[in-house]
């Protein structure tokens, strides 16, 4: 009997397959699945979301089904790939740490020297004779391109110096954990996580003296910045066009600036 | 019967270890099965688990993950799960810390499909397997039943098996019985025809003399005196096979002539040679001496015995050779016969075993007397003893030693 009504459990999860797939950008994904999930309700139509990072979105729009996400410039040779793309938001990125750790402020310098292993030890920072852990999310993320270009990285991580991880949520809780550890994170996320819900107890600090806020990025003062866009391979389809339209709707332009992203069209 | 009973063990303890072995092999094959189905459950689970919490925790959504799970959790008999990260941190755990009384546990790997089926973190979960450990107690439980029902039929059948070979057995020997019983008629009756044939004789003797009106007075005294002999050896005979049947009849008083019994045996020795070539030779030092010996015991029973050890001499030789009777005096207390063959001998293998009851070495109607062990109690009963030498194919010499009783000088 139990079997069966596994059986039928499966079965039906199988037979509810989303009409729309949605991959990739984490930052975008609590946004994409409160999306989707008003959208089922309005529109009877189910969509499918998946994470993954900006990278297996560009790889959902190669497929050429379903709609990709990501959350980062497209680089020049993915530009000639003849994507469609439609701007959704605007997301920062913070730079957090423990919220034991005293320092207030960090230079794009500073940022250098951490990621290219020149300085590990807090001690030259903040006077913490402890070893320096950078976490951030892993290079399949948008957040983890877009801000080692954002502060003009010399070079890629390498995994001594640099722990990545599947989601920005995942690197809340482990720089949450950690009192040495350092990283960066979608603002969307800490405005969300941190700020709002409060699941997480990290500290968001200045770049160059400007702090992480809407308001500054709004301003153009803080410029750890990338848009959020979602891309398809080919034409969408109708439901697809529906979705991808369903973001410039009135609610969702709420709903995003409500989760702590910004929205589009408030760029300018 | 001891090789049977070894057989039969051997046979007891090889269908022990079949039986064994088909328990073993049963209770492993279904242990194997129950086995099968604690392993696909826990897949199950662990399908399940991965289709509905793989991007949740590659996304580390952690309402979203507790939803779900309690969500698909009631369908299976886990109690209790975790879910790991790939740090091995724990990101999310539910169900009660009170383990079951048998529980398992589960771990496998979650793999995202947004991620191309990355390894984003670890469910590990306790999977409930009473049910399942309970059937496997059952079928060993059963197992062992079968064993022990089995090992007790073996039992009662082995019972069985030794039952009938005791009544076989019984049977064997009361046929065997039967068939001494018989031997022993026909020995009785032979022995019994020799004397009622000497009978017969004796009174065709006074019948021929009365039918030619010659009354030769000491013939016919003669023949009335052997005819009493037979008679007395006749009883004798009856007394011997009453002692046989454990009729005790009382000796110790009596006493008899030695000088009567051996001119009685050497009137009697045609009988023993009849229709053989045997040479039988009768010298007495004892009658030479011309005293009368007197010994105990009963005339007719002394003698048998040594008819009976004449007679096996006979026995011996077939149809030809000599038997030489002798006697002497030993110390003047003692009276010595010696019975001397030149036959074959007796081998050395039954030796020991001659004077032991019904031992024979002979055709059934060859027997010639009640046997060696009656000759020996008896001559012992007289306060005598008997023993023997003898040599391969020289022949054998039977002594007979009885205490004399009495000498009358004339």
């Amino acid at each position: 009997m139990k079997l069966l009504v596994i059986l039928i459990f499966i079965f039906s999860t199988s037979l509810c397959f989303a009409q729309i797939e949605v991959r990739g950008s984490s930052t975008i994904y609590p946004l994409a699945k409160k999306v989707a999930e008003k959208f089922n309700q309005e529109k009877r139509i189910e969509v499918d979301v998946l994470g993954g990072g900006s990278a297996f979105g560009i790889k959902q729009a190669l497929k050429k089904s379903g709609i990709g996400m990501v959350s980062r410039e497209l680089r020049p040779v993915e530009k000639e790939l003849g994507f469609r793309i439609f701007n959704i938001a605007i997301d920062g990125i913070v730079i957090v740490t423990h919220p034991s750790n005293s320092l207030q402020n960090i230079t794009t310098k500073q940022l250098q020297q951490m990621l290219d292993g020149s300085v590990i030890n807090w001690k030259t920072i903040n006077a913490r004779n402890k070893e320096i852990i950078i976490i951030g999310p892993n290079k399949d993320h948008g957040t983890h391109a877009s801000f080692l270009k954002l502060i003009h990285a010399k070079k890629a991580l390498d995994n001594i110096q640099f722990k990545g991880y599947h989601s920005h949520r995942q690197v809340m809780s482990k720089i949450e954990k950690n009192k040495n550890a350092i990283g960066w994170i979608p603002l969307a996320h800490y405005n969300q996580y941190v700020l709002d819900k409060k699941n997480y107890n990290l500290k968001a600090i200045s770049y160059n003296g400007v702090a992480p806020t809407i308001k500054n990025i709004k301003s153009k003062k803080y410029y750890l910045v990338r848009p959020l866009i979602l891309i398809t391979g080919k034409k969408p389809t109708r439901e697809e066009s529906e979705f991808i339209n369903y973001f410039s709707s009135e609610k969702i332009q709420k709903m995003i600036l409500d989760l702590g992203y910004i929205p589009f069209s408030s760029k300018d | 019967m001891k090789l049977k009973s070894n057989v039969f063990s051997y046979i007891s303890i090889v269908a022990l270890f079949v039986q064994l072995a088909i328990v073993v092999i049963l209770t492993h094959y279904y242990a194997q099965e129950v086995e099968q189905l604690i392993q696909k459950k826990a897949q199950n689970f662990h399908l399940a688990a991965e289709r509905e919490i793989a991007v949740s925790l590659g996304e580390y959504d952690i309402p979203s993950i507790e939803k779900r799970l309690n969500n698909i959790q009631e369908y299976f008999p886990v109690h209790k799960v975790n879910i790991f990260d790939t740090d091995e941190d724990l990101v999310f755990q539910t169900g009660s810390d009170i383990a079951p009384i048998e529980s398992r546990v589960f771990e496998y790997e979650i793999k995202d499909p947004s991620r191309e089926f990355q390894v984003v973190g670890y469910l590990i979960f306790s999977l409930d397997i009473k049910d399942h450990t309970k059937k496997q107690k059952h079928i060993l439980l059963l197992g062992s039943l079968i064993v022990l029902v089995s090992t007790l039929l073996l039992f009662l059948f082995a019972q069985l098996l030794l039952n009938t070979k005791i009544k076989f057995g019984k049977k064997l020997a009361h046929s065997n019985k039967l068939a001494t019983i018989g031997s022993t008629t026909a020995t009785v009756a032979h022995e019994l025809g020799n004397p009622l044939s000497i009978l017969g004789g004796e009174v065709m003797i006074i019948k021929l003399l009365l039918k030619k009106n010659k009354i030769d007075i000491p013939q016919i005294n003669r023949a009335i005196e052997n005819h009493q002999f037979t008679m007395k050896r006749i009883v004798s005979i009856i007394d011997s096979l009453r002692s046989y049947s454990r009729y005790e009849s009382n000796d110790a008083n009596l006493t008899f002539s030695y000088n009567n019994l051996y001119e009685m045996l050497k009137r009697m020795s045609p009988h023993i040679t009849k229709h053989t070539e045997i040479e039988l030779s009768f010298s007495s030092s004892v009658i030479e001496s011309g005293h009368t010996y007197e010994l105990p015991g009963d005339e007719g029973k002394a003698y048998q015995v040594i008819t009976n050890i004449l007679m096996n001499a006979k026995d011996a030789l077939g149809n030809k050779g000599y038997i030489k009777y002798s006697d002497m005096i030993i110390n003047d207390s003692t009276l010595k016969i010696s019975i001397r063959d030149n036959g074959s001998g007796i081998p050395d293998k039954i030796k020991d075993k001659i004077f032991e009851p019904f031992y024979t070495t002979k055709d059934k109607d060859q027997g010639t007397g009640i046997g060696l062990d009656v000759v020996k109690s008896t001559i012992t009963k007289m306060g005598g003893k008997v023993y023997f030498e003898t040599k391969e194919n020289e022949g054998t010499t039977f002594y007979i030693e009885l205490p004399i009783k009495n000498v009358k000088k004339d």
